[in-house]
């Protein structure tokens, strides 16, 4: 043997092959995973495929009983949720990140900050509890008064209750507020100070600048932060499925129970016992896990062209 | 030599950035239509002086400032800063055009952050008068609607002395602004200097002995935070009257 490559190097180059095989494995476990994952869920609801088909998509009937599929109700919930969701919460969120970045002190903004991290980490269950107990009650009242308002006896008479598609929006809206108020505050503390003081020395105000100079300058980002907020709003599960009321008729108004396609998975997964119930139950995780996939791609290429710009 | 009319004169100006002190009293006469540079070792205050005079320095965070500054006779302090900014211009270290407008909107950025509204036909006017008078008009003519930032670095600078000008400020400060630029742009802005002198009374922080002579009338001497001399540049360069400046004149420090 050559004596040239000493002891220690050897065992360094050993050390390397060893780690190097072993995050190798660790990446293609998660592949694996995904793919795995993808293909079980379209085996497990080829009953659902086989009975149903494509129609799956845009018919309005869930009913367990007949067996009779259809996910356009909680395709139509998810996305008027979602989409409710973010219009109430993105003037809250450039609200506050623009409090942050331009208006509030270091002492302020630091601790709101810190607070804002906290709320995004909150577990959903307890954003679901509130939801119930407190949300709720007072959407019931509003739904009243609403109903009175508009000379709506079905109102009156039904909604009471509180549960469905607007408690759903309105707790989905402060679920994702920490989430886009952090990420746009990100993209506006990058902002660079050589062009807020460029505006500035032309004798623009605060105001003028925000408007002119930093709110275009992160505009993509913004968009990008929101898609990834809607994307949190789609998939919520939890305090979703506790406060919108398991309806599984089309929704006709802000006021009626509904469901999400992920509240439905969750509301029903025990009932289902046929080999159809649950192949249709998994057809909707497979159209929410797509969407899903949609609009982190969407978001994505959002972000990656803001960065270039 | 006539006493030239003054433009800006500062009294006693101090500045710190939380408890460190970088200007000492430092009281100045600059005059009309003159290019006056400041000049001196890195770390002596001029850029922090210049950032006085706008009110700049004070968004930094913990920065403080004491001391008098007239503009034309009218003490700054009693003017909203935003006006005060409208009349005493500012071209920075390094280009900075807004990325997120084109040619034309940044030479017209002042109005727009500002709210004035312009007819399509003053716009116009306006654009190609002041690309001439920073000699872009024929260099851009074709790309005013590209992004501001698509220009060459000298380019950008020269938009950003447009989009200055733009808003016919009495004074217009420059920071360093060759500093980040290869020598033939800078030699297109050195020279403009001496055009743009006619119409704006000019101060000029720059860190080259060379620059300071060949585009001042007057010079202003700085070292750690203290105005140490000051006059025009001839004299200030034949017989420096402080020590000081002489032992910098003969490049004793950076």
């Amino acid at each position: 043997m050559v004596a040239q490559p000493s002891r220690s190097d050897r065992r360094e180059a050993a050390r390397e092959r060893a780690f190097t095989a072993a995050s190798l494995v660790a990446a293609v476990t998660l592949v694996a995973t995904i793919v795995l994952f993808l293909v079980q869920l379209f085996i497990t609801s080829r009953t659902s495929r086989a009975a149903f088909g494509l129609p799956f998509l845009w018919h309005s009937e869930w009913n367990p009983v007949t067996e009779k599929f259809g996910a356009l109700p909680m395709i139509v919930g998810t996305l008027v949720t979602g989409f409710g969701a973010l219009l109430i919460s993105t003037p809250f969120a450039l609200g506050i990140a623009i409090f942050l970045a331009d208006y509030a002190g270091r002492k302020v903004a630091e601790p709101v900050k810190y607070l804002i991290s906290l709320l995004g980490g909150l577990p959903s269950v307890i954003f679901g509890l509130w939801g119930l107990f407190v949300l709720v009650p007072i959407i019931g009242k509003f739904e009243v008064w609403f109903g009175k308002l508009v000379g709506s006896k079905a109102l009156v008479a039904s909604g009471t209750t509180g549960v469905g598609l607007l408690a759903a929006i309105v707790l989905l809206a402060i679920m994702i507020l920490p989430f886009s108020a952090s990420l746009i505050l990100e993209a506006l503390l990058v902002v660079p100070t050589e062009l807020k003081e460029g505006a500035l020395a032309l004798g623009a105000t605060k105001w003028d600048t925000i408007q002119n100079v930093e709110l275009p300058y992160v505009r993509r980002s913004t968009v990008g932060a929101l898609v990834l907020a809607l994307g949190r709003a789609l998939g919520e599960t939890m305090a979703v499925t506790m406060v919108i009321g398991n309806g599984m008729k089309m929704p006709t108004s802000l006021f009626d129970p509904a469901n999400t396609l992920a509240s439905a998975i969750a509301n029903q997964f025990l009932e289902a016992t046929s080999p159809i119930y649950i192949g249709s139950l998994i057809q909707l995780a497979l159209i929410l896990f797509v969407i899903a996939i949609i609009i982190n791609v969407l978001a994505r290429v959002i972000l990656r062209r803001g960065i270039q710009q | 030599m006539e006493e030239p009319v003054i433009v800006l004169e500062t009294q006693k100006i101090n500045a710190w950035f939380g408890k460190d002190q970088v200007l000492f009293d430092v009281s100045a006469r600059i005059p009309k239509n003159r290019v006056t540079a400041i000049m001196g070792p890195s770390g002596c205050g001029k850029t922090t002086f210049v950032r006085t005079l706008n009110g700049l320095h004070l968004m930094t965070p913990g920065a403080r400032s004491s001391g008098t500054v007239l503009l034309e006779g009218t003490d700054t302090s009693t003017m909203d800063i935003v006006d005060v900014r409208k009349h005493i211009g500012m071209v920075f270290q390094r280009p900075n055009p807004f990325p997120t407008m084109t040619v034309y909107e940044n030479v017209l950025a002042g109005y727009r952050l500002t709210g004035q509204r312009l007819s399509r036909e003053k716009a116009d006017q306006i654009v190609e008068a002041i690309l001439n008078k920073v000699g872009l008009w024929t260099e851009v003519q074709s790309k005013l609607f590209k992004a501001g930032t698509s220009l060459s670095g000298g380019q950008q600078q020269r938009l950003c002395i447009a989009r200055t000008i733009a808003m016919e400020p009495a004074v217009v400060l420059f920071d360093e602004p060759t500093s980040a630029l290869d020598p033939k742009s800078t030699a297109i802005i050195e020279e403009l200097l001496s055009d743009l002198k006619a119409d704006y009374s000019i101060i000029f922080v720059t860190h080259g002995l060379q620059q300071a002579a060949r585009i001042s009338d007057y010079v202003a001497f700085f070292m750690l935070g203290e105005l140490v001399e000051f006059g025009e540049t001839k004299r200030v360069f034949v017989g420096p009257q402080d020590k000081r400046t002489e032992d910098y004149l003969s490049g004793k420090y950076g």
